[in-house]
């Protein structure tokens, strides 16, 4: 063996690395023979030993506590960020704008075939109490102030109406005189629809006159005026019921999603 | 802390926490903290700084975590590679620390030199010295010595961890060395220059001469 070829082996060597037999046996030849080298593998040894001091030494080295807990505090931060909720994703938005599209399509095709003499409100409720069951009632993904129907008068025309739900959390009840109209209403076509598992409210813009068709009330303005209205959509797509806003609510909301 | 993740291994606890499993990521930095800390620690010889790559490191894990390749090499190596990242930028960001690297820089062309230099001193004294010697190693030496020798991964790992291939990494291992007990020697030789001025000085000193009383 020559020396550059024992240098080499010497590092592993001296370092305690497993080396094959062969390897072991002729460097311990070479050394025999060989001042220099083995000189060089004393060296190494020692400085092996001492660099294993200093790693026994650093054995006792920590980090700081405070670190985990700070990581923790990012990565639970960061965990929302993450998954994107069912209701706010960029498809599920397009999903619901397209929904809308074909509610307020499938509205004027049905203000169509209507005859032209507005519904009473009378016969509106009893439309609506002829469905017990409507969707708009059990509605608890979408319902977040949902009263229990139980809780309404009979004979009052309001209560008869079985979607007494709120389309956001945190809005305000709104005032007795107008509760009539700005709750939601069963629409005529939704009786027979499947059972609101899911949905979501839709904001279109309803032209006054039509809206008696729905039982809602007029306040004022022409008939050829718009006006604010949530559309209840359900899982299958299809609109549920409606209801009017009022314009102080859709001033707070238009103040919201300005800020 | 869930059972299953106390005794999960390194590459599970990546991937939970790349699922965004919390307690993937503590058991995983209680495990191996330490390991970072101490390449950290080894290599900027300040703990202050040691403890925000460790920090920093962990934060990259949670960004980084779905990236990890399982079998491509350890954990540890993985995390090494990172902390070796963070070290860098931050000595290059640190001018005290990069001129002390680069003023060594220039002593990877020192012979070695044949006395052997950490045979007479005492045990503390000798790993102080020893620490020092590899803070004043150029980083790319320092590298390997503190990942080979002190915290002892393969050549493997730690060429993975370097980013190059496992005969580089013996090479520098081998100049590292090298280095090392040059530097010691120089050590050695200063303290014995010191230790030789004080006994002379100690020599010359006269000694006072006690006064008769009497």
């Amino acid at each position: 063996m020559t020396c550059a070829a024992a240098r080499e082996a010497i590092l592993d060597f001296a370092r305690n690395l497993s080396v094959s037999e062969d390897v072991r046996r002729a460097v311990d030849e070479h050394l025999g023979v060989c001042a220099n080298c083995a000189a060089e593998f004393e060296r190494q040894r020692d400085l092996t030993a001492a660099l294993s001091a200093l790693a026994a030494e650093a054995e006792t080295w920590q980090a700081s506590r405070a670190i985990e807990e700070r990581l923790r505090e990012v990565f639970i931060a960061r965990i929302p960020a993450t998954p994107t909720p069912r209701l706010e994703s960029k498809w599920t938005d397009r999903w619901i704008y397209a929904v809308a599209t074909a509610a307020v399509i499938a509205l004027a095709v049905w203000l169509g075939s209507r005859p032209s003499t507005p519904a009473s409100p009378e016969s509106v409720a009893s439309t609506a109490a002829s469905s017990p069951t409507s969707p708009a009632v059990s509605t608890p993904s979408v319902t977040e102030e949902k009263k229990p129907a139980s809780s309404k008068t009979e004979g009052n025309v309001t209560a008869q109406r079985p979607v007494p739900v709120r389309a956001a959390a945190g809005r305000r009840a709104a005032p007795p005189k107008q509760v009539r109209s700005f709750e939601f209403v069963t629409l005529p076509g939704a009786a027979g629809l499947p059972d609101l598992e899911s949905g979501s409210v839709v904001r279109i813009a309803v032209p006054v006159g039509a809206l008696p068709e729905y039982g809602l009330d007029i306040v004022q303005g022409g008939s050829k005026t718009t006006v604010n209205a949530d559309v209840l959509v359900g899982q299958d797509g299809l609109a549920r019921a409606i209801r009017l806003v009022s314009a102080e609510e859709s001033a707070t909301q238009e103040t919201r999603s300005r800020q | 802390m869930t059972p299953d993740l106390e005794s999960a291994s390194d590459d599970v606890l990546i991937a939970g926490i790349a699922a965004g499993q919390a307690e993937a990521l503590t058991r995983l930095f209680r495990r191996r903290q330490a390991d970072v800390y101490r390449f950290a620690l080894h290599m900027t010889g300040a703990t202050a700084l040691a403890d925000d790559v460790t920090q920093d490191v962990f934060l990259i894990v949670m960004r980084d975590a779905a990236r990890y390749e399982p079998g491509r090499s350890s954990a540890t190596a993985w995390l090494c590679g990172i902390a070796r990242n963070c070290v860098r930028q931050r000595i290059d960001r640190d001018t005290r620390l990069e001129s002390l690297t680069t003023a060594t820089e220039n002593d990877a062309t020192l012979p070695i030199i044949e006395p052997d230099p950490i045979g007479e001193m005492s045990r503390v004294e000798r790993i102080a010295m020893l620490r020092r010697a590899v803070l004043a190693l150029p980083v790319r030496y320092r590298e390997v010595v503190v990942l080979c020798d002190l915290e002892e991964l393969t050549y493997a790992d730690a060429a993975d961890a370097l980013g190059c291939a496992i005969g580089t990494v013996r090479s520098r291992l081998h100049r590292a060395r090298a280095m090392l007990a040059v530097r010691l020697a120089a050590v050695q030789a200063e303290e014995e220059r010191k230790v030789t001025n004080t006994r002379d000085r100690a020599l010359d000193v006269p000694v006072p001469q006690k006064r008769c009383m009497a």
